[in-house]
């Protein structure tokens, strides 16, 4: 008798355990999508702050790596011209909660080629709850970016 | 007896021009004799255009006062001012009529002619009945016809420049032939290609038959045509005070192909007489221009033309001419299509001073630069114009005693239709982050509409104080068409290639590359209201023709460069503007002497206009001659069996202001012509001269790519001729 109901603890304990794992290890969806937020650089000249500033996250096949788009961004307030800047192959982690973001000495790519003077170093960076945000320097100009979610891709 | 009827002949040739004498002459449309108009009329008839060296529409300039139509660049520039009005591009404000048919294609105004019987000019609006682009006036032009029975004639003329000119005319039976040709090497040098810029080929043929048809019925049909080869575009660059010399390496020609096919039927009923009148338009012609005129390879404009066109007319007045109300009644329609190709072509100095620079001059330098592989750049434009025009109009004279009393209203319905399909592909590399050249295309296609419903009403009144003396008031609307502005495009493609280039990379400039789309090539019409007042006398030999006008013009058509260093020239609606003139004509005819004055005074100034950049309010029309004169003077000298006849005239124009801004201004500048002509019997050998001081002057000016250029009048001309009638 007493080991019956050993058994039936056990396996209600098993069954328990299950679906515990089950609801606490589930990572995030990494969606590609558009975000709006404000771009600040930190430049030698002065502070850039600049509103509306649109971000594209794409996560690559393989689901380890994505890709940003950084779209008219300018890093001064001197720089009379925004480009679109693309920063290939950003770490990517999925949390259970929150998409996490890095990657060091990566060179990014702009006006057709790579845009070494502004190497992308010590980028960190999260994607949580449809808000993205990171840090990074260009080159040596220290940047930040907080912006939401716009719109899911398809 | 050969004495008697030299001189009677000789009399006669020496009929002063502007006289007409009313009850010999009947009225354009008008449903009263020209004497009567309550408008002033200029009109020259065959012997004054012969003797006068006259055989295109612009040498009428300041012969019929405050008429000035420069002479430059080749025929398709025939640019007309009139009382303030005109500009140099697009629609005219001169409407011009030959044998009764309107000519259409402004291109086709400037050609030459033999055997014209009058050229007569209503000035002031004649829209009532002539409907669009008469905002200035109409010239009438009408041919000898075969019922004229003119002998047949050739004349040979040869001059300065090589110059040389035939001529022929007769008349068989129920039809008239005439032809003329001109060939001139030019007069202006364009020293970088070490040869005259500016020579000239041209022949022009023209059939009329006429056949009166029963009691009161005519037809006739006329067939126009002239075809003419020509350099040039005498442009030379004016830079810090000093003119240079026509120098540019590029091609500047002119080929044109014109047709005009007419027919007329005029049906005498009992009580009306009814008129049609239907013709068919052809033009091809195609243009070559070194847009920067200068000898830098930068870029260049072509623009080839296939125009038809088709009018048609039907009009009915009153037979009983004697009747004291004289009406005209009348439809008019008219539908052209124009499909023209403008290839710009950007050369490698083009691509590197227009493209480039603009370019890099926006990107800091720690960025990178642009640069582009191509040595020539293409931009290639297709432009298909359907303009269509449906009218009714109705004019009534009414004579009381003295008093005439004109009343009119015209309904004129215009559209237009445009389709474009212009492209332009480049090969760029960004330095220096791009490996390689990269193609960046660009295709810019669409179609605009426009349709406007423009009323042109009209009155007057005219006074016969005496047998010699009127004096009347009018008030008059008329209006030029508006329509699309094809020229723009080469500045609004490069604008586009520039700004979509830059996004091709992911560059954009915080200060993008302004520019228009092609909603903006579209332009409004121009009208005006004109009130005037004059006077006409003819008392024996004397005989004199004066007015003084005011006009209102609103939405005025202007010929602008959009802001820095553009290359394509668009027209505006500039606001308002008012022109206040005075214009006078005086003729004296003595047995063996004449004498002749025309004078115009005009104020034309911009009343409101603000074109974004600057506030012209209050500046002088440009281009608009503040004063035109004409002073002519002759005698005839018998000697036998001889007549010897000394004609001379001043001629001139001016001051003008070249520019909205008025910081340009050319003085009054005068010309003097003069002729010798011994005549016996059939025979007449003649020397003419213009220009006899050989008086430099500046005709025209315009900018382009930021610099100034101007065109220069033409050097004294000498021309002797021989003139033969069978």
């Amino acid at each position: 008798m007493k080991t019956k109901y050993l058994f039936i603890a056990l396996a209600f304990a098993a069954l328990v355990g299950c679906n515990k794992n089950e609801t606490e290890e589930k990572p995030v969806e990494a969606k590609a999508g558009n975000y709006v937020g404000t771009f600040t650089a930190e430049a030698s000249t002065g502070t850039l702050i600049e509103d509306g500033i649109r971000v594209n996250f794409t996560p690559d096949e393989g689901g380890n790596t994505c890709t940003l788009i950084l779209y008219q961004a300018r890093f001064s307030p001197r720089m009379l011209v925004q480009v679109d800047v693309t920063i290939p192959s950003v770490n990517m982690v999925c949390g259970t909660d929150k998409i996490t973001l890095s990657c060091d000495n990566v060179v990014p790519l702009a006006l057709g080629g790579e845009f070494t003077n502004y190497t992308v170093k010590d980028f960190q960076g999260e994607i949580k709850g449809g808000n993205f945000s990171f840090s990074t320097k260009f080159g040596s100009t220290p940047t930040t970016y907080s912006g939401t979610l716009e719109q899911l891709s398809e | 007896m050969s004495t008697f009827l030299f001189t009677i002949l000789i009399a006669l040739a020496q009929v002063p021009d502007t006289l007409i004498a009313p009850s010999t002459v009947t009225a354009l449309k008008d449903p009263i004799t020209l004497g009567k108009v309550a408008s002033p009329v200029s009109q020259l008839r065959s012997e004054a255009l012969e003797s006068s060296g006259i055989y295109r529409p612009n040498m009428l300039s300041s012969r019929v006062p405050g008429l000035h139509i420069p002479d430059y660049g080749a025929s398709l520039t025939s640019t007309i001012y009139l009382r303030g009005l005109g500009s140099r591009m697009e629609n005219p404000v001169l409407g011009l009529y030959v044998d009764g048919f309107p000519v259409l294609d402004k291109n086709a105004y400037d050609f030459d002619w033999e055997g014209i019987r009058n050229a007569t000019l209503l000035r002031g609006p004649q829209g009532t009945l002539y409907g669009r682009n008469s905002m200035g006036g109409v010239l009438s032009l009408r041919t000898l016809s075969p019922s004229d029975a003119v002998r047949p004639s050739v004349r040979l003329e040869y001059g300065t420049a090589n110059t040389l000119r035939l001529g022929f005319l007769a008349t068989s039976g129920e039809n008239a032939f005439s032809a003329t040709f001109r060939h001139g090497d030019g007069f202006f040098p364009n020293t970088f290609k070490d040869e005259l810029c500016d020579p000239y080929d041209g022949l022009s043929l023209r059939w009329k038959w006429e056949k009166p048809s029963g009691e009161g019925d005519y037809l006739s049909n006329v067939l126009y045509a002239g075809l003419s080869r020509e350099g040039g575009f005498a442009y030379g660059l004016y830079e810090d005070g000093v003119q240079h010399d026509v120098a540019y390496n590029d091609e500047g020609s002119y080929a044109r192909l014109s047709v005009l096919e007419g027919f007329r039927l005029r049906h005498r009923s009992e009580k009306i007489s009814t008129e049609l009148s239907a013709s068919l338009q052809w033009l091809s012609d195609d243009m070559h221009m070194d847009q920067d005129y200068t000898p830098k390879p930068i870029f260049t404009l072509r623009q080839k033309q296939d125009s038809g066109a088709g009018t048609l007319e039907l009009s009915f007045r009153r037979n009983d001419l004697k009747a004291a109300w004289q009406p005209v009644t009348g439809v008019f329609a008219f539908f052209k299509l124009n499909h023209s190709l403008a290839p710009v072509e950007f050369r490698r100095q083009g691509i590197e001073s227009l493209i480039l620079d603009n370019a890099n001059r926006n990107i800091p330098e720690e960025i990178g630069y642009l640069t582009i592989a191509d040595q020539e750049i293409p931009v290639l434009s297709d432009f298909l114009i359907g303009n269509w025009n449906a009218a009714v109009f109705h004019e009534s004279t009414l004579r009381k005693g003295r008093w005439l009393f004109t009343a009119g209203i015209r309904l004129d319905y215009e559209g237009g239709h445009m389709d474009y399909d212009c492209k332009t592909t480049l090969h760029y590399r960004f330095m220096p982050y791009m490996k390689a050249e990269k193609e960046y295309k660009l295709p810019y296609r669409g179609s605009l509409d426009h349709s406007r419903v423009v009323a042109l009403p009209k009155f007057s009144v005219l006074y016969e104080a005496a047998e010699w003396l009127f004096v009347y008031l009018n008030a008059a609307r008329g209006y030029r068409a508006g329509g699309f502005n094809t020229q723009i495009f080469s500045d609004i493609l490069q604008n586009l290639t520039m700004n979509g280039l830059m996004k091709d990379l992911g560059v954009y400039l915080v200060k993008p590359f302004k520019g228009i789309d092609a909603s903006a090539t579209e332009y409004d019409p121009e009208s005006a209201w004109n009130y005037e007042a004059g006077a006409r006398i003819r008392k024996g030999r004397f005989g004199l023709e004066s007015s003084v006008y005011y006009i209102d013009v609103r939405n005025q058509q202007l010929t602008t460069f959009p802001p820095g260093q553009s290359i394509g020239r668009m027209m505006t609606n500039a606001g308002r503007s008012r022109s206040i003139g005075a214009e006078s004509a005086l003729q004296w005819r003595g047995k063996d002497m004449h004498g002749e004055v025309c004078w115009a005074w005009c104020d034309a100034r911009f009343v409101s206009y603000d074109d974004g950049n600057a506030d012209y309010s209050g500046n002088h029309i440009p281009y608009a001659p503040a004063h035109t004169l004409y002073v002519g003077g002759g005698y005839t000298f018998h000697l036998g069996e001889y007549s010897l006849v000394a004609d001379a005239s001043l001629r001139g124009a001016g001051p003008f202001w070249w520019n909205e801004s008025n910081t340009r201004k050319e003085p009054l500048q005068l010309y003097l012509d003069g002729r010798l002509a011994l005549a016996r019997g059939r025979w007449e050998l003649y020397l003419r001269g213009t220009n006899l001081t050989d008086n430099g002057g500046r005709c025209f000016y315009f900018k382009s790519v930021g610099n100034e250029f101007f065109a220069s009048v033409k050097p004294r001309i000498l021309i002797t001729g021989l003139s033969i009638k069978f």
